[in-house]
């Protein structure tokens, strides 16, 4: 099969988050895992009782919070970016076989 | 307004050319009205989340993150129950309106799945430690995102372009039997992943100015779903049309030498 630009973006994203998976060879004291308990507790759908830990506050979650929206928003534009670049070349395709007829 | 394979005269517009390019027109007009006031939902919800919501106590600033990936994910799941639905109308009525919407819809769930699977795993390193778990709702909503791709690998390897259509139609039907998985996981299996906020048997339980941020992200995205599915949805009808034009060319017989 003649690998498209999609497949090839798709398999681009598949190794990220396959990479992503791979646990970490080396941990720093800052990026030790929270306690068991912590891993099982949502963010804030617990009842006040049932409350875990917190994770330890630190510049990383500001970072991991900056990334995440800004992510979505450049993936966001991007798309947008992109639907306006197909637009005007089809447009110019349909011009192009109008013209031609 | 269908767009027609049928050979023209030197000159003419293929029938129904006119009607197809005010259903363009109209389409775009939607989108864009659409757009300007996702824009101005998008900018408010923004604002609630780094001004008005509180920080969340247990979790800390990290939390925030929610506001993206929650409504990311039931973006996802609108666009692929789309893709169902309009897949299984175009199965039985092989109308080509439907397969652009299926199509349209494909792409932006992948688009907002592929948010999820970025976003959630920033937040999972901060509160787990991890950045990715082998836990049932990761998993089936990465299983999701390779259906999809399927679904665009299936249109574009067929030989035949309709057969093509047909057998990613199908994927689209069949596949969306993860979403409800994806919904259950987190009570049918031992999870890692928080339980739902709101929908859940004994209500919505979370401070009410964060579900207040909450359904005004998912309003949102809702919103800015529907603008770029306008847009997306415009798009394939150009190119169905494109591929038209080019069938009436080819049609058409060639000048004596």
């Amino acid at each position: 099969m003649r690998p498209t630009r999609f497949s090839r973006l798709a398999a681009v994203i598949a190794a990220s988050l396959a990479l992503a998976a791979t646990p970490p060879t080396r941990a720093s004291a800052q990026d030790s895992p929270p306690p068991a308990a912590a891993v099982a507790q949502p963010a804030s759908s617990a009842l006040p009782g049932e409350q875990a830990p917190a994770p330890p506050r630190t510049l990383r979650a500001y970072w991991h919070v900056f990334i995440a929206y800004a992510l979505a928003w450049l993936f966001l534009f991007g798309y947008a970016l992109s639907l306006g670049r197909r637009f005007r070349n089809l447009e110019r395709d349909v011009d192009a076989l109008r013209g031609a007829s | 307004m269908e767009t027609t394979t049928r050979s023209a005269p030197a000159g003419v517009h293929p029938p129904g050319a006119t009607e197809a390019d005010d259903s363009l027109r109209g389409t775009r007009r939607w989108a864009l009205a659409l757009s300007v006031l996702a824009g101005a939902t998008v900018l408010t919800a923004l604002w609630m989340v780094f001004f008005y919501v509180p920080t969340e106590a247990e979790m800390g600033v990290v939390q925030r993150i929610f506001y993206v990936h929650v409504p990311s994910a039931w973006t996802a799941f609108m666009a692929f129950g789309l893709v169902a639905l309009c897949s299984a109308g175009y199965l039985w009525l092989r109308d080509p309106r439907l397969d652009a919407i299926a199509v349209s819809a494909a792409e932006l769930g992948l688009l907002f799945t592929t948010l999820v699977l970025l976003t959630g795993p920033l937040w999972a390193k901060v509160a787990w430690g991890a950045w990715w778990v082998w836990e049932p709702r990761l998993t089936l909503t990465l299983l999701l995102w390779f259906i999809y791709v399927g679904y665009f690998m299936l249109r574009g390897a067929a030989e035949n372009p309709e057969r093509g259509k047909r057998f990613a139609a199908i994927l689209g039907v069949v596949g969306a039997i993860d979403i409800p998985l994806i919904h259950v996981s987190v009570q049918w299996w031992r999870s890692q992943h928080p339980k739902p906020v709101v929908m859940r048997p004994e209500g919505a339980q979370a401070d009410p100015a964060i579900l207040q941020t909450l359904f005004v992200s998912l309003f949102a995205f809702t919103l800015l779903f529907f603008a770029l599915l306008l847009f997306r949805y415009g798009l394939e009808r150009l190119s169905q049309r494109v591929h038209a034009l080019r069938a009436t060319r080819e049609l058409r017989p060639s000048p004596l030498p």
